[in-house]
């Protein structure tokens, strides 16, 4: 099967130009590969390297060194540590998304726009993209009350969801999560799982990061272990 | 990639005021902190400035005051004159004219039908002897639309989708608050539909509330007519709500351009580290 | 014999020195070749007052010649003091002939008319302006009103339209009416009511504008056409007179001026004067023909 994403050598150093030029080492050297339609958990304790390791496929950081190739559905393969800013637009709006710890969203827009808008930029209209937006929150049980309330009011898991909706709405080719179920209950990290699971049957690609071991074991095909910036054992489950 | 999908190129963009000599542009910049030539005292408003923009794309350029950010729109918005480099805008005259070069009848055929630009005075954008109807009119006139009832109409379609009262329509912006000053201003850019809007410093100077309705309408404009937009500011919350790409800027150089997240998250060049950390 | 002439005036032949009125004419030359245009020129200054038909009167003395019949009306008059001051002088500076009749004159200055008769090819009209820039009340700087005509940039005159139709449900310009010339300048009619405007535009003679305080002249040329600025849905207007006669001749088509009476009781009578003695006393005389004015003698035809 063809590799969705193939990361070679891949290294990443924060120069600190404020501090005297200080260079921090996040993540060194890194070779791994993920398949289609393959979930690959990534674990680690904290500081090891693992939301900048997402960040630098995502593109919100510039790798240092090595390569992220890309076997992009619409464009072919491209090398993201490379590939120009519109290129990494493109993809994000197309078939790569990134579904972050924090959620980061511009004030005073509702919950179902916040998640709708990523189908608008699709391309969907807002009529159909709001109406799919309902579907997927109520899926994750978001009170219906909130539907029309302003995100950055509501409570971390309330934010979760919203989190993931937005992110899994689009249906991407190529998916990044982190900490996905944290600060959700069982019965709706269950949903979520399921919702990535369902996914991963269409053919949808995963790297995620998880402290939990329940979500890791429940979703994970395999996982990744980092320690100081570095692959501990590519183990397989 | 679909790369060749662009809107405007700017190649080469120099400013300089003054005298100035071969080494000004050696002498001046982020390496010497300082847009002033110490050889002739000429100043550097902005040099060597490239980009380019895709259509519908929301480019954000932010900087400390004097670093050129404002200069650099109102250079292509022709509101200041005579710079070196180019600047080709798609879809006129062969995409491959330099409109800096042009002549003043074509630049204001450009500011009418190609460009809108919004200030952060709405003094400078709005004729304040003239009613808010009126300051839509001018545009729609230059456009070649004489008759006043469609002038009304659109002028009233204009100042509803920026939440304006129409019934205030023909009140002088004099009357207006701040935010709906700055509202009517936006109307008036956008008249023609034009496929480019510059936005300099929109909300500063506004208090908070005010500030985000204004850039929630833009936003909303922007999502809604997909006009390409330079949002100049040196407020980074307000690049990281409204841009895609940032341009960072100091002493009239660009110091950095990338994604707006990752500028924000892994900015790469010292001042744009001071920049990051210095956010509230 | 010609010397002697001259000193017993003391002056030149119409007032001004020939190389005055060789720069003024060449200055008209220019103005006739781009209608509408204002053309700036320079003068020494007369022995009257700037604002008291100076512009007018460079014009006239630079062009009047001594088979010249000359005829001098002041919003309509001929007899108003400044139209009789400005007579004799230019009487007494070229000997030339004088009349009060319209269709005898060949050159006739004018303050704030175009006479109710029809003029032909033979004649030219002078205007005293005032205020030579249509622009200058929407912007202040000449430097700038410059660079509006050369570019045609009149956005800013049509949005004063647009703001005098918002505010008053009309474009309020009773007199002074904008008009665009030969398809290219926005032009100051001088201060002539709407009523003349539409005489201005493919006329048969030759129309010249004077502005003395600003040293300006521009040029109607035979033939030429003159509109009215206007919006496709709100049209230009000739004042009305519905349902009004002069009080001395009954005349119904023509400009009326207003007058109180001192019981307090307000008259309409013909503002041409000449006009309306030769209704008075010979034959009426040929009126202009345009548009504005035959609906108008439709509508009042129809009524009566």
């Amino acid at each position: 099967m063809e590799h969705t994403i193939e990361v070679k050598g891949l290294s990443k150093r924060f120069t600190m130009h404020i501090l005297n030029d200080k260079v921090i080492h996040a993540i060194q050297n890194l070779d791994f590969f993920i398949k289609e339609g393959e979930i690959v958990g990534l674990a680690g304790k904290s500081g090891a390297g693992k939301s900048t390791l997402i960040k630098c496929i995502y593109r919100t950081c510039i790798p240092s060194k090595g390569e992220i190739i890309y076997n992009s559905k619409k464009f072919g393969k491209i090398d993201l540590a490379k590939a120009d800013d519109y290129e990494i637009l493109a993809l994000r709006k197309s078939e790569m998304t990134y579904c972050s710890q924090f959620l980061s969203v511009i004030p005073r827009v509702t919950a179902i726009d916040v998640v709708a808008v990523s189908l608008v930029s699709k391309g969907e209209s807002w009529g159909n993209a709001r109406q799919i937006a309902k579907e997927y929150l109520s899926k994750l049980g978001l009170d219906e009350e909130l539907w029309d309330a302003y995100p950055s009011t509501f409570s971390g898991g309330e934010q979760q969801r919203i989190n993931v909706a937005r992110a899994i709405i689009s249906k991407p080719h190529f998916l990044l999560i982190d900490e996905p179920t944290a600060s959700l209950d069982q019965k709706t990290k269950d949903i979520v799982i399921n919702m990535v699971l369902d996914l991963k049957n269409q053919g949808t690609s995963v790297l995620c990061i998880t402290h939990d071991p329940y979500t890791m074991e429940h979703i994970a095909d395999r996982v990744i272990e980092l320690k100081d910036g570095k692959i501990v054992e590519p183990a397989l489950s | 990639m679909d790369n060749k999908e662009w809107l405007l190129k700017v190649e080469n963009l120099t400013k300089i005021y003054g005298e100035h000599s071969v080494n000004t542009l050696d002498k001046t910049g982020p390496l010497f902190n300082s847009n002033q030539c110490p050889e002739t005292g000429a100043i550097v408003a902005c040099a060597n400035i490239d980009f380019t923009l895709h259509p519908g794309e929301v480019l954000g350029i932010v900087g400390e005051s004097g670093s050129g950010k404002s200069s650099l729109v109102n250079l292509l918005f022709f509101d200041l004159m005579a710079p070196a480099g180019s600047a080709c805008l798609k879809g006129y005259k062969n995409d491959n004219t330099n409109i800096l070069e042009v002549s003043n009848q074509q630049k204001r055929f450009l500011r009418n039908h190609k460009m809108g630009m919004v200030y952060q005075n709405p003094r400078d954008g709005l004729n304040f002897r003239f009613s808010s109807g009126g300051n839509i009119a001018e545009k729609l006139l230059m456009a070649g639309n004489f008759h006043v009832g469609s002038i009304r109409e659109r002028a009233s379609y204009l100042l509803e989708s920026t939440e304006v009262p129409v019934p205030r329509m023909d009140e002088t912006p004099e009357s207006f608050s701040g935010g709906m000053q700055q509202r009517v201003q936006i109307s008036k850019a956008i008249a023609n539909n034009p496929p480019l809007l510059f936005l300099d410093e929109v909300t500063t100077g506004l208090d908070v509330s005010v500030q985000a309705k204004v850039l929630d309408m833009i936003r909303r404009l922007q999502q809604d007519l997909n006009i390409a937009m330079i949002v100049v500011s040196h407020d980074l919350s307000v690049i990281r709500m409204l841009t895609d790409r940032t341009i960072v800027m100091k002493n009239g150089r660009i110091v950095e351009k990338g994604l707006t997240d990752q500028i924000l998250q892994d900015p790469q060049h010292g001042y744009t580290q001071l920049l990051v950390s210095s956010l509230l | 014999m010609v010397e002697e002439k001259k000193f017993h005036r003391q002056f030149n032949y119409a007032f001004i020195d020939e190389r005055t009125k060789k720069e003024i004419r060449r200055k008209l030359l220019k103005a006739v070749c781009i209608p509408g245009y204002q053309v700036p020129y320079s003068s020494p200054e007369m022995p009257i007052a700037r604002g008291w038909g100076t512009g007018g009167l460079h014009i006239t003395l630079s062009l009047i010649g001594k088979e010249d019949t000359f005829k001098i009306i002041d919003q309509g008059s001929d007899a108003s003091v400044n139209a009789c001051n400005l007579r004799d002088f230019v009487k007494n500076t070229t000997d030339c002939d004088t009349t009060f009749e319209t269709s005898k004159a060949t050159l006739i200055q004018t303050r704030h008319r175009i006479t109710e008769e029809e003029l032909k090819a033979h004649q030219i009209m002078i205007f005293q302006v005032p205020q030579p820039e249509p622009l200058r009340g929407v912007e202040r700087y000449e430097k700038k009103t410059r660079e509006m005509h050369a570019e045609a940039d009149y956005a800013k005159m049509w949005v004063s339209l647009y703001e005098s139709f918002v505010r008053f449900g009309d474009i309020m310009r009773g007199a002074g009416y904008p008009v665009k010339v030969n398809g290219r300048y926005v032009m100051s009619p001088s201060p002539i009511p709407r009523w003349d405007i539409p005489n201005l535009s493919d006329a048969e003679c030759l129309y010249l504008f004077g502005a003395g305080r600003e040293k300006r002249l521009y040029a109607v040329p035979p033939h030429t056409t003159v509109e009215p600025l206007e919006f496709e849905d709100v049209k230009f207007k000739i004042e009305q007179f519905e349902g009004l006669k002069c009080e001395i001749t009954g005349e119904q088509i023509a400009f009326l001026d207003e007058l109180y009476g001192s019981d307090g009781k307000t008259t309409h009578v013909v503002n041409d004067s000449d006009f309306m003695n030769q209704i008075k006393e010979k034959e009426r005389p040929i009126q202009w023909v345009n548009r504005y004015l035959t609906e108008k003698i439709e509508k009042t035809f129809n009524k009566n």
